[in-house]
């Protein structure tokens, strides 16, 4: 077995005129976004079916912890996208500072949902309540899966960075980020503010 | 090939940032003032714009900016594009089970209650 170092192919080569990391990260998106969209288009059609009592349910669930949580994540996009910029300028010091702040923010708005969990769940408004609760329990779940993944290989990728390695990767952690902030961006009216219809 | 972005012009990432503040708060205060509205239309074209229209707006924001799509090549927004439809599809060819209430092969009962007894109401 060969003892020697290669590169990840990720690193060098290109496909279709972008760097493959790139590209998959692309791909990546893509697929979620079939995924979460399923789950959005499928929420929207019953909550159209079921307009008045989906409406009620919805007055459960907690605004201000909804939007704290967008201006958590939205903020953290800011750092996110800050640090593209910083790595793009070869400092990876500055990059790793502000991925770490991205994952901080993430933690953040890992409590507020578990705090909004909590009260729900000791509410009686648990995931087999009713389908409303079932698709936000599913919805705002799997959003929150992603959360965590994306800060797991946040902290990876931000001690690379610190050492000046890899920087091409602070790039592809973004979109993924922002991506799931997006997520979110559609997922806050359709659970929190839409109540009122 | 060449990979790299065509260079774009667009606001700085802390006006960029400071407008979806902006946004943000007008998507939590438009729908929570519109409840004032007697006019149901009004009503419900206030809401839908204050929620989900700015909501729209915040997306692009983000996807054209921050996830620099306006200098990404054009079809990564096509391939992105492309899942978008798949959706519509999806809501397109099952919606009309879900929202008519009668069929060729069912006639769903209007009168379902739908099981919200198993809901304790507490103070929340």
């Amino acid at each position: 077995m060969s003892n020697s170092f290669h590169a990840p192919i990720a690193t060098g080569r290109e496909s279709a005129g972008l760097p493959a990391g790139r590209l998959g990260t692309w791909w990546v998106v893509a697929s979620e976004i079939v995924i979460f969209g399923a789950l959005i288009a499928s929420f929207i059609m019953y909550r159209l079916r079921h307009g008045e009592f989906w409406a009620s349910q919805a007055e459960h669930t907690k605004l201000y912890a909804g939007a704290l949580n967008t201006f958590i994540l939205l903020t953290s996009s800011y750092f996110a996208v800050c640090a593209h910029q910083a790595a793009q300028k070869g400092n990876g010091k500055k990059a790793a500072k502000l991925l770490f702040r991205t994952i901080l923010l993430g933690a953040g708005f890992l409590c507020v949902k578990a705090y909004e969990y909590t009260s729900e769940i000791t509410a009686g408004y648990g995931p087999l309540s009713d389908l409303f609760w079932s698709f936000y329990y599913i919805s705002t779940g799997l959003h929150g899966l992603h959360v965590i993944a994306g800060m797991i290989m946040m902290a990876i990728i931000a001690k690379d960075a610190s050492k000046g390695n890899h920087l091409q990767r602070v790039e592809c952690i973004g979109i993924y980020w922002h991506f799931v902030d997006v997520v979110w961006i559609f997922l806050f009216p359709l659970f929190y503010i839409a109540s009122g219809l | 090939m060449n990979s790299e972005k065509k260079p774009s012009s667009h606001p700085t990432y802390r006006n960029i940032y400071i407008w979806l503040l902006i946004l943000l708060a007008i998507s939590i205060w438009g729908p929570v003032l519109a409840l004032e509205i007697e006019n149901r239309t009004v009503l419900v074209c206030t809401v839908l714009f204050t929620a989900f229209g700015i909501g729209i707006i915040k997306a692009g924001m983000v996807a054209t900016w921050f996830m620099h799509l306006d200098s990404e090549k054009k079809f990564i927004a096509r391939l992105l594009i492309v899942c978008l439809v798949f959706m519509v599809l999806l809501f397109a060819g099952v919606a009309p089970d879900v929202l008519l209430p009668k069929g060729q092969n069912r006639d769903l009962d209007l009168n379902y209650q739908y099981p919200s007894k198993k809901i304790v109401n507490k103070k929340h």
